[in-house]
């Protein structure tokens, strides 16, 4: 019996131990992002904040450092990425495993490929290509290079999904003359929608995060992502821990959001993704 | 009909092959190309220059040093995160509540989906020698001759970012393990209870053989990450104090994009390919073997 309660209480031990490493560093940048540096640096420190809640972070942060110009960029590059990636590789996904071209294996294989060839090889020659099309610092060159790097796993994915499609209803549509422009946007396409689902959300946690593309190639402050405007953020509120936290908040609450609401999504399209091995 | 449809097929999948051509099959041969040149990156013109570009790469120290720093940043953290996955993840599977389980589950996720650089700057927040949270513990732990300006010391910083990098990723592999284990069937643990089998020996005789695939995934998803990581340790310590966490990934950005040395780090992309490459189809035939 002892044996049984001593492994009983080293469980919870292991338990509040692992929730503790993986939550304390996050609550750690809430609690503080709503006191003073004055109220942080008091010695011992304590990690509820004493005294007011200093919501004026988040104002400093939106306002003086910026926030409120790096997050508009950040919903436009993730939006107009999602939205042309989501209509780029659907269609494609689609006619590869609903209509199957005469050649639609090679095409198919090419696109897998793509899964195995690291950025390090892309990198540079694309980089390049976008300051020919003098793309550099613009949003627009930022999206094209997220949507081209992006298009091996969605259609994978996608044309998995468009292979286990029913034919029943698509017999009987043809009977009444539907064409196949009509069967693929009133039949098959509301089939799909689940799988559109999962590849918008896996995009967008990577796009909203994603930083080394906004690295090379945004240098104009007005344009910068989150993910990068945090970096100057940083320099410039070194010592003003309270509103460089405020600001991390700010940049967690969308993907957090995202995650919580989605989470069985998170799932599936990771099993699916690793079978590919 | 036919000849409509594949006209159509064709129509569907031309925006898709532009995007390939532009992002994948145009800049896969030109990399390869350009590094037998002396190309530049600013002329149009280059000469063919054999293999010097990697001749310059393979006796330059620099290469090497990060090299080893990478291939020792990418096992350590790929065993750390196999290992210590594998065990949360066990240790959540055979949790009784059910609430704790689910949220578990969903609180080690959380780092995962956290911003590369939310983490980062998170951490090097609170791993500041002055008032960074982890030396303040250990002043109150009483440990205080361990506090540190820990990402400013050459000794500690490496560590330090690998440790971090478990913490963000470890989410995944277990995520996976539990996924997986979910799958046992319950009459194989139910039978092996029978015979009395504790839990280690549940775990190293039931769990491990039976989960050898999943494990595999986990190995060579986290050792790509780790010999392709760039984010956390530019955004921590920018590759240093000194070189000391100067990886492959560093190196290449600021031979292309610091020094204009196109040429150079294009070769370096392509070596850091070839690597990650070898290990990768190492790493599946051991464990292959292993099953076998």
């Amino acid at each position: 019996m002892s044996r049984n309660r001593l492994a009983q209480w080293s469980n919870y031990v292991l338990l509040s131990l692992i929730t503790l490493i993986i939550l304390y560093p996050m609550l750690y940048m809430i609690l503080n992002s709503l006191r003073s540096t004055k109220d942080i640096m008091l010695f011992p420190t304590r990690l509820w904040p004493t005294g007011k809640l200093q919501w004026m972070n988040y104002a400093d942060a939106f306002h003086i450092g910026k926030v409120s110009v790096y997050f508009l960029n950040s919903v436009t590059v993730t939006g107009a990425t999602l939205l042309i990636q989501l209509i780029v590789v659907t269609l494609a996904a689609y006619a590869l495993g609903k209509w199957k071209p005469p050649g639609y294996q090679i095409l198919f294989f090419l696109f897998l490929a793509t899964l195995m060839i690291t950025s390090e090889m892309t990198t540079i020659p694309v980089f390049l290509m976008l300051r020919q099309f003098d793309l550099l610092n613009t949003h627009q060159g930022l999206i094209l290079a997220y949507v081209g790097g992006g298009i091996g796993m969605a259609i994978y994915l996608i044309k998995n999904f468009v292979d286990t499609l029913p034919k029943e209803m698509e017999e009987a549509a043809k009977i009444d003359g539907a064409g196949l422009l009509r069967i693929f946007w009133s039949i098959d396409l509301p089939l799909i929608v689940p799988v559109l689902a999962v590849v918008s959300i896996m995009s967008f946690v990577g796009v909203w995060s994603e930083f080394f593309w906004a690295l090379i190639t945004i240098s104009e402050d007005r344009l910068k992502t989150l993910p990068l405007g945090l970096l100057n953020f940083q320099s410039q509120y070194n010592t003003n821990y309270g509103v460089l936290l405020a600001g991390l908040t700010i940049v967690t609450i969308p993907s957090m959001l995202v995650y919580l609401l989605f989470s069985r999504y998170f799932i599936e399209g990771m099993t699916a993704g690793s079978i590919k091995g | 009909m036919t000849e409509r449809k594949t006209l159509m097929s064709y129509l569907f999948l031309l925006p898709a092959l532009l995007l390939f051509v532009a992002f994948f099959l145009y800049p896969v041969t030109t990399s390869i190309v350009r590094s037998f040149t002396d190309w530049n990156g600013f002329n149009a013109a280059f000469r063919w220059v054999g293999w010097r570009n990697y001749e310059t790469i393979w006796s330059d120290i620099h290469f090497w040093e990060s090299t080893g720093r990478t291939l020792k940043f990418a096992f350590i953290t790929t065993v750390a995160q196999t290992v210590l996955g594998f065990l949360i993840a066990f240790f959540i599977y055979s949790l009784v509540s059910e609430r704790w389980k689910k949220l578990l589950r969903v609180a080690i996720y959380t780092p995962v989906i956290l911003p590369g650089a939310v983490v980062s700057l998170l951490w090097v927040n609170m791993l500041s020698p002055n008032f960074g949270m982890v030396n303040e513990w250990l002043h109150k732990l009483g440990l205080g001759s361990f506090a540190r300006g820990w990402l400013g010391d050459p000794s500690t910083a490496m560590n330090m970012i690998m440790a971090v990098n478990t913490w963000k990723y470890i989410g995944l592999t277990v995520t996976f393990y539990i996924v997986a284990m979910l799958t046992i069937p319950k009459e194989v643990i139910e039978s092996a209870k029978i015979d009395g089998a504790g839990k280690t020996r549940m775990m190293w005789n039931i769990f491990r053989p039976l989960l050898t695939g999943i494990t595999e995934v986990n190995f060579i998803l986290s050792l790509i990450g780790g010999l392709k990581a760039f984010d956390l340790i530019y955004m921590m310590t920018g590759g240093g104090p000194g070189d000391s966490t100067t990886v492959l990934g560093i190196m290449v950005y600021r031979r292309a994009f610091l020094s204009f040395k196109f040429g150079e780090a294009i070769t370096m992309g392509i070596l850091l390919f070839i690597i990650i490459l070898v290990l990768t189809l190492i790493s599946r035939k051991l464990m292959a073997n292993r099953e076998g």
